[in-house]
């Protein structure tokens, strides 16, 4: 009757146990959360045990590295791609859906981080390639750097509802995205491509100029264009979804089209979408990504996996 | 429906599901494994001392399925080793197979890899289980038989640390306390220093890695005690371990190898350096616990408060069996508590009054002992067999204690509980 209905995307990671076990808030050990008696559901390797091998420390916080700006390749809409160099180290591990960093400008402090999503990780050359749109102050100093961004990571849980992917490795799958939702839709792309069949609706509309339309000539992917404003469109996508017999959904909108999108679709069940929540630490410390649940739990959405029907039930 | 689910499949789990389908019920059995049987398949021990009347009781009251098997795959029989006399040694190896085949041709619904982590209860009864997968498993009344060795969490707290046992929490995921779920609180053993937990009392050695000599001598008497070096005695060790029944001096002054398939090695723990330093033992190797040179598991950290009926207090619909259910040591009693749980389960939806085992028997009074006991401070750090320590002492006060087969058929026959474990009740 205690069972949370999130798991945490950290759990048995390489950064787990991470800052919350040390503080004693631990999202699954509940030894961690400063009970005494097990209970937890994890299954792997007891985090409580790690913590104490590890000297009851931290296990590889996530720290800044400088990377290099390759390219710089400018939209209109005051839309960037920047091309970063990593390493083969950092490109392992931000070729995994929902993958996402913090980056800032060296010259700025660090509250000027933003978090973003990796878009494509070129393996052979071990590059980085993530989208930034220009908004205010972050986003701004970010793009003031020519040379060097710094740059901590992975943080995992870009996406709600992993498991409904995991689940078909194989199959068929669709992918609604809009405007910045097109960034994580190429990365997905890429990594399911010899997975599974793809479809890909994608509103591009209010885009001046489409940044990512390369990247898909590149995987080989045919965008079917929609305006997810028009009534007409929507009908259309609901006749597509319905006889498209999809195993899983992918939505990469704002909160407001994965709201009409989920209306629109009856088996709610293998539905991913993207975490719009607002990422400040991504290290479940700071608490600006938390909700509410309908019972009250504060759910932690930086860390905190779930299904993806049951994030658009609680929050208020 | 008449739906019993057990939630455990080691012998007291097994031992419910062969009593709840012979009285008749449809009998789903999780385990959280890949193999059942857990902690019966690292142990051995039949029929030592008390352990053979028991033996023999469950067999007359209709339970003695299991027992016929392990008798069936025993390597020694009628064997004596310090402290403990007539034993049988099944052999390990091959146990696991036989009882699930056995099980299996009862119509025993086996799910593996079933973990269990939270209930739906409403008021105090529970209507379904929830496995790791978010699968929902209906049931009409349920037996916790999940033990309670580990997790992991609890042996870094109370022992060494994990020890990479047979009970494999990092593979197939930790052990969940039913009953805690349910809003009952775990009663936690203690040892004679007032600390929590007890360690498990033997780890098994690769024969392969023995002498010939000891080898030899293992496969003809299934039993080779070899001294150990003055300076490494530590008698302090014999109070950390769960089987008091071998809390002898003779554990401590001496290494005691039984023939179980492997060479079970009758301590908790012994460092590997000390263990190779014995003549015959000088390339030993542990293969359960892989770490035994450094600890073993932690067990009797998540006992329910239960009747005598076997029924946990506070959930209408749900009984226990095994260590769950008491400080409770060995498959004996883990299958004699199993059976009565199991029987006892199929009475609840029958709406029958429950059984209750009488004291003239010992299965009957360990379970009413043991209980008395749970409630009172010293009662935590006893534990309760039929094999030794203090409850063997009390079998023998009351006369309980016997060998004689004709005899304790008698004693079940004038109780009319004869065979009351085959009776068919749906």
């Amino acid at each position: 009757m205690s069972r949370s209905f999130f798991e945490c995307i950290d759990v048995g990671s390489e950064n787990c146990p991470c800052y919350l076990a040390e503080t004693g808030d631990c999202l699954t050990c509940s030894r961690l959360a400063g009970l005494d008696y097990c209970d937890c559901k994890w299954q792997g390797v007891c985090i409580y045990n790690e913590f104490n091998w590890n000297g009851k420390k931290v296990k590889n916080p996530r720290e800044e590295i400088a990377t290099e700006i390759i390219a710089k390749k400018n939209y209109k809409g005051n839309i960037h791609i920047l091309v970063l160099q990593g390493s083969k180290y950092l490109c392992q591990r931000f070729k995994f859906p929902g993958t996402f960093i913090f980056a800032r400008n060296s010259d700025y402090k660090e509250i000027y981080e933003v978090p973003l999503s990796i878009m494509y990780v070129d393996s052979e050359k071990d590059q980085i390639h993530i989208a930034v749109k220009v908004i205010s102050a972050k986003t701004k100093a970010l793009m003031e750097s020519n040379q060097k961004l710094l740059i901590k990571g992975p943080y995992r849980n870009g996406i709600i509802g992993l498991k409904a992917l995991e689940k078909n490795k194989e199959g068929k799958m669709l992918i609604l995205c809009r405007n910045m939702g097109l960034a994580p839709a190429v990365k997905l792309i890429d990594f399911y491509k010899d997975k599974k069949e793809i479809d890909l609706i994608m509103d591009d509309y209010r885009l001046e100029e489409n940044f990512a339309q390369s990247y898909f000539d590149k995987l080989g992917i045919i965008p079917i264009r929609k305006n997810f404003k028009r009534d007409d469109d929507l009908q259309e996508i609901k006749k597509l979804i319905e006889e498209g017999s999809y195993d899983s959904t992918l939505i990469f909108t704002s909160d407001k089209y994965i709201s009409i999108f989920e209306k629109l679709m009856e088996d709610k069940k293998n539905i991913a979408i993207l975490n719009n929540s607002n990422m400040c630490c991504g290290e479940g410390i700071c608490g600006a990504c938390s909700y509410v649940d309908k019972n009250g739990e504060v759910i932690k959405m930086c860390k905190c996996q779930m299904k993806a029907k049951d994030k658009q039930k609680g929050g208020i | 429906m008449n739906r019993v689910v057990i939630i455990g499949s080691g012998w007291s789990g097994c031992s419910a599901a062969v009593t709840a389908k012979k009285a008749g019920a449809d009998v789903v059995l999780l385990e959280r494994t890949d193999m059942i049987l857990g902690l019966g398949n690292v142990g051995g021990i039949m029929r030592n001392n008390g352990r053979f009347t028991a033996c023999e009781e469950n067999i007359q009251l209709g339970a003695g399925d299991l027992f016929h098997i392990t008798d069936r795959l025993s390597r020694h029989v009628n064997i004596d080793f310090p402290g403990h006399k007539h034993a049988s040694l099944y052999d390990v190896s091959k146990i696991e197979y036989e009882v699930r085949k056995y099980l299996l041709d009862m119509g025993i619904d086996i799910q593996l890899q079933s973990r269990v982590v939270d209930v739906e209860k409403k008021d105090s009864i529970i209507e379904n289980l929830i496995l790791e997968n978010d699968e929902i498993i209906e049931g009409d009344v349920f037996i916790e038989c999940t033990g309670s060795t580990g997790p992991m969490g609890n042996c870094l707290e109370y022992g060494n640390g994990c020890c990479m046992c047979i009970v494999r929490c990092p593979s197939f995921g930790p052990r969940v306390s039913i009953s805690k779920k349910c809003g009952v609180d775990d009663i936690m053993g203690q040892r004679k220093d007032g600390s929590y937990g007890a360690f498990s009392g033997s780890c098994k050695l690769d024969k392969g890695s023995l002498s010939e000599d000891v080898v030899k001598q293992l496969n003809k008497t299934g039993v080779v005690i070899l001294p150990v070096n003055k300076e490494d005695i530590n008698e302090s060790k014999l109070q950390m371990k769960v089987c008091q029944q071998y809390a002898l001096r003779e554990y401590a002054e001496n290494i005691i190898l039984l023939d179980t398939g492997h060479a079970k090695l009758m301590s908790s723990f012994v460092p590997l350096d000390k263990l190779r330093k014995i003549k015959g033992l000088e390339k030993a190797k542990y293969i359960d616990p892989y770490s035994g040179g450094k600890g073993n598991s932690i067990r009797y950290l998540s006992m329910a408060p239960r009747d005598n009926f076997m029924k946990i207090n506070g959930v209408d619909n749900l009984f226990c069996g095994g260590e769950k259910s008491g400080l409770f040591v060995g498959h004996t009693e883990a299958i004699t508590t199993g059976a009565l749980a199991g029987h006892n389960s199929v009475r609840y939806l029958k709406g029958l009054r429950q059984l209750n085992l009488p004291n003239q028997l010992a299965t009957g009074d360990i379970i009413a002992y043991a209980n008395e006991n749970i409630d009172k401070e010293e009662g935590l750090s006893m534990r309760y067999t039929f094999a030794g320590s203090d409850y063997f002492k009390r079998m023998k006060e009351k006369n309980l204690y016997t060998t004689d087969v004709e005899e304790i058929k008698k004693r079940v026959k004038k109780l009319n509980l004869d065979n009351i474990y085959e009776e068919k009740l749906l």
